[in-house]
């Protein structure tokens, strides 16, 4: 059986806590909500879908929260992208040095933060049209 | 000595001319709301291929038109290589107008990306979501 030298095994273990210290940069796409609007939709919009203080939002009300919401995210996805230089950086040293890249800045707080965003992004969206705000 | 390496190299060069390029773009339709699901059904429309750029591209819903959903889109766009640019949200756009055309869509609603970064394989990845719908008035 082959054996392997501790410093292979330490060049080993860094590379794979590089990999996996650049590997949550990117952030997926939330998920889609169910097909509401669709004229045959089989999963129609219910009043009890909403908070009774969402229900109690106007069109303009919930637009306004939109409008916020829009001006929240492109902040954060500027800080995000802020950080896309530097873990590039960290990328390289880690490909070439096999140096631990655990300063990788993944931005955790603002990504979470965004899906929130999109989660009550989406339920504005849904109460809009359930409320039959024009668009 | 010269020989085997001289034999890898050329091994080498065999392995790598029968390698296409990874492709910048991976596209996943599902039926609406199965996306997420482990085995999506393929979805077949039988409507008119629209044109892309007549594609409307929304992060809203359409409320003042009566829709059906076609089809879910999912849209990832990646950076391979380090000299590659990053992938942008215009490029998401763009696929999911191609895809959705294709589909015989009139718009894509509810579009959203996630964040672009690395990743474990790629120098950068965006991805992106919308649902493909087409009028019926």
């Amino acid at each position: 059986m082959p054996s392997i030298s501790l410093n292979k095994l330490r060049a080993l273990s860094c590379g794979v806590l590089v990999a996996l210290a650049i590997s949550g940069c990117a952030r997926p796409a939330p998920d889609l909500p169910p097909d509401y609007g669709s004229v045959d939709s089989k999963t129609p919009l219910t009043a009890d879908q909403f908070s009774a203080q969402d229900l109690a939002l106007s069109c303009t009300q919930a637009r306004q929260q939109q409008v916020e919401l829009t001006d929240e995210a492109s902040r954060l996805t500027g800080v995000i992208d802020d950080s896309k230089g530097y873990n590039e950086a960290i990328g390289i040293l880690g490909a070439l040095f096999i140096v631990p890249a655990l300063a990788a800045d993944q931005n955790p707080d603002e990504k979470r933060r965004l899906d929130e965003i999109q989660t009550r992004w989406d339920t504005l969206v849904a109460l809009r049209r359930y409320k039959s705000c024009t668009t | 000595m010269l020989f085997r390496n001289l034999g890898m190299l050329v091994g080498a060069a065999f392995v790598l001319a029968a390698c296409t390029p990874p492709a910048r773009t991976l596209v996943t339709v599902a039926e609406p709301g199965q996306l997420a699901a482990e085995t999506k059904t393929e979805v077949k429309s039988d409507r008119k291929a629209t044109e892309p750029k007549n594609v409307i591209l929304t992060r809203e819903d359409i409320t003042d038109r009566a829709y059906k959903a076609i089809a879910d889109i999912k849209v990832v766009v990646r950076r391979l290589f380090l000299p590659d640019p990053d992938p942008t949200q215009a490029e998401a756009d763009l696929m999911l107008k191609t895809t959705a055309a294709a589909l015989g869509a009139d718009a894509v609603v509810l579009v959203r990306y996630g964040s672009s970064g690395i990743t474990l394989t790629t120098w950068g990845t965006l991805e992106s979501q919308g649902r493909a719908v087409y009028f019926t008035e």
